[in-house]
């Protein structure tokens, strides 16, 4: 009898959260606008427009960012996905992990500005281009962990773009150029994707039994 | 050998179980394509792990469309844990 590799049983689930394309869909053009409503903002004469904006804009972002995406993403996926792949709903992750998560990112930021800033005002300028460089091994190892090899192309992405910032003198404004570059680049391969999977996968397949 | 859930030490039965284990739950469809199994193969399979209480079945709706949905219970989890570690073990024994 042969036993089946349970190990990757189990996870394929989280896989499947990848196979359509949206996610990343949905990420870059988030990225997209962040960085556009950026560089709106940096064009606005100084004023009360201007204040206004960048108080308003920090928690657009917020809510966007832990709300939205994921609200989104699932909105999408119910109307395009889940009729024809089958719905799955995942387990909530432990709170404690989640502020795990959050205090872990929060601390690693941190430690990143604070160790620039202690350097030097001229170093700060080299900091997107490091956090550029995180972000690639982070994406290349999530690539690996959810056997997703497309998201390769994204950490590629991420790293010519931690290459290409220096040379190209971007200072601190490397940061906003940093997510339109991935977010442009994210939402083109999940496009791609959602397009090959929409045509693997016509909408009345097999629904229900 | 005695030790192993023998609802549980059948690949097809295994494979539902496994897959529901990664996740709060999942429609039939969903099951369908990922165990490979028949539609037939995979309700009777489901069938037995209901019976068992190792699976919640919910017939529901989306829209006008026939939704079945498919959770594990605690004691499915449990049982999927100890089905886990007690192969574990028998292949440590092999290996040893």
């Amino acid at each position: 009898m042969v036993t089946p590799d349970l190990k990757a049983l189990a996870e394929r689930p989280a896989c499947y959260w990848n196979e359509d394309g949206i996610p990343e869909l949905v990420i870059g053009a988030l990225w997209i606008f962040y960085a556009a409503s950026q560089l709106a903002g940096i064009g606005l004469r100084p004023g009360l427009v201007r204040t206004a904006f960048w108080i308003v804009m920090p928690l657009v972002w917020m809510v966007g960012c832990f709300y939205f995406t994921i609200w989104g993403i699932k909105r999408i996926k119910e109307r395009v996905t889940y009729p024809r792949t089958g719905y799955v709903s995942y387990l909530t992750p432990r709170s404690a992990w989640a502020i795990g998560i959050v205090v872990s990112v929060l601390a690693l930021a941190g430690i990143i500005i604070l160790l620039f800033a202690g350097i030097g005002i001229r170093l700060m300028n080299l900091l997107p281009s490091v956090c550029s460089l995180l972000l690639a091994a982070f994406i290349a190892f999530l690539a690996i962990m959810l056997k997703t090899p497309r998201l390769l192309i994204l950490s590629g992405a991420a790293l010519v773009s931690a290459i290409g910032m220096p040379l190209l003198h971007l200072g601190e404004n490397g940061f906003l150029w940093l997510w339109l570059w991935l977010g442009t680049v994210s939402a083109v391969t999940g496009a791609l994707r959602l397009r090959s999977f929409l045509r693997g996968h016509p909408r009345n397949q097999g629904r229900e039994a | 050998m005695t030790d192993l859930d023998r609802l549980l030490h059948e690949p097809a039965r295994l494979v539902i179980v496994a897959l529901l284990s990664g996740l709060k739950e999942a429609d039939f469809l969903y099951l369908l394509r990922e165990s490979s199994l028949t539609k037939g193969n995979l309700s009777s399979h489901l069938s037995r792990l209901e019976e068992a209480g190792y699976i919640e079945i919910e017939k529901t709706f989306r829209g006008k469309i026939p939704l079945t949905l498919v959770r594990l219970t605690k004691t499915g989890r449990a049982a999927f844990r100890d089905y886990k570690k007690a192969i574990n073990s028998l292949l440590a024994k092999r290996t040893a």
